[in-house]
């Protein structure tokens, strides 16, 4: 049996802080009217086709729960 | 004023803060296809649904504060990441919670019933999310696969190590955050393994070991529908090498062909689990030979499509858009 020096599984020690990214808030809006976000600096551009977003990847295994699976029912 | 769609509208069923699901609805927009965006945590509080059944498939109206649509004239789903339903603060427990999953059930039920083409359906991304019954499957349909054990005993793991005679990883069997108390989160990546460092706390819970798969490059193989794009991911640092995840900085990208027989195992591995959708993970070793890691039925592809200029969002309003049969 584990000790109590062992009380982290073994797979769990690897653990780290995932990739974030920061957003800069107001930079975007949800446009109701075209059921998107876009840019608030007047241009109409998506958010994400924007620089800002272009190379983030902020969903994916480790660093979140729903690249598996977005199933509600597992979620919970 | 609540606008009515009509002509064969697709849902998108997410959260706003999608850019994703931007991306798709944009390119949707642009063919004409009508489109309904909603959050199943605007459900029922600022949604709607009345569906009547008799002999044919459920008929009736979903509303939002913005749009409507019949559910029956719907043509395709595109379920991403949304919130669950949620009642008014004003109901207590239990009946919060009866009525939460009163809510989830009639919605998500009464799409489920719908005779449309889905991208993907939740549940069953939640069947094929498992990498025990990825690799498998992976298998039969001809893809490489990477020795694995899945173990809760120590001296099995320590064994597995000395057999493979190489380095050996260990990775989470299924995704998701370590969420601490103070609303600090972490995770675990893949990584390698020392067997000097096994010891009892494997016998804690489940754990996935690997054999290590030389790489040259990894490929991030987007599959819509029949469609296939695959974005190689070249990795420049030690941490990069082991798992891509942890070091973007450190990541080129580029767009790679897929061999003949790659692309038989993956459609075969799709069907299997009736799939519209996936997101694989490979690894291209230095002789050219794929070796299929896993399947993330949800996957993000987003950053993919910024950064290769592969046009997925393109090729998922185009499956979306196909007329119901």
């Amino acid at each position: 049996m584990p000790t109590t020096a062992t009380v982290v599984p073994f797979g769990a020690r690897a653990e780290r802080t995932p990739h974030t990214v920061t957003l800069e808030a107001g930079s975007f809006t949800y446009d109701r009217a075209r059921q998107v976000n876009v840019m608030t600096d007047g241009t109409g551009v998506l958010w994400s086709r924007s620089a800002t977003l272009a190379g983030s990847c902020t969903n994916t295994n480790w660093d979140s729960t729903n690249d598996d699976t977005a199933d509600p029912y597992v979620m919970r | 004023m609540t606008q009515h769609l009509s002509g064969g509208p697709v849902l998108v069923v997410t959260r706003e803060l999608d850019p994703a699901a931007d991306l798709v609805v944009d390119e949707l927009t642009i063919r004409h296809v009508p489109v309904m965006r909603f959050d199943m945590g605007d459900f029922p509080q600022t949604m709607s649904l009345s569906v009547e059944h008799a002999a044919a498939p459920w008929a009736g109206v979903l509303t939002d504060e913005y749009r409507s649509v019949q559910l029956e004239e719907v043509r395709a789903v595109y379920y991403r990441r949304p919130r669950l339903p949620a009642v008014c603060e004003e109901l207590t427990e239990p009946h919060r919670t009866w009525a939460n999953e009163q809510a989830l059930a009639g919605l998500l039920g009464t799409l489920y019933a719908l005779p449309v083409l889905w991208v993907n359906r939740p549940d069953v991304d939640a069947i094929a999310s498992h990498k025990a019954g990825q690799l498998p499957v992976a298998a039969a349909h001809g893809l490489r696969t990477p020795r694995s054990l899945i173990t809760t005993d120590p001296e099995a793991a320590r064994t597995f190590c000395r057999q493979v005679g190489g380095r050996v990883i260990c990775k989470p069997l299924m995704g998701g955050p370590l969420q601490y108390p103070d609303g600090r989160r972490t995770g675990v990546p893949t990584h390698l393994v020392d067997p000097g460092s096994v010891d009892g706390s494997v016998s804690l819970t489940a754990h996935l070991f690997q054999e290590w798969v030389p790489k040259s490059h990894e490929v991030r193989l987007t599959v819509v529908g029949t469609e296939m794009f695959a974005a190689e991911i070249h990795a420049g640092s030690d941490a990069a090498r082991v798992d891509w995840r942890s070091d973007y900085d450190a990541l080129s990208y580029g767009v790679g062909k897929v061999p003949d027989d790659v692309r038989a195992g993956v459609l075969g591995w799709l069907e299997h689990f009736r799939l519209t959708f996936g997101a694989f993970d490979f690894a291209v070793t230095p002789a050219g030979d794929w070796v299929m890691f896993e399947c993330n039925p949800s996957g993000e592809w987003s950053w993919i499509q910024n950064r290769t200029g592969l046009p997925i969002a393109a090729h998922l309003a185009d499956l979306l858009a196909k007329e119901r049969a």
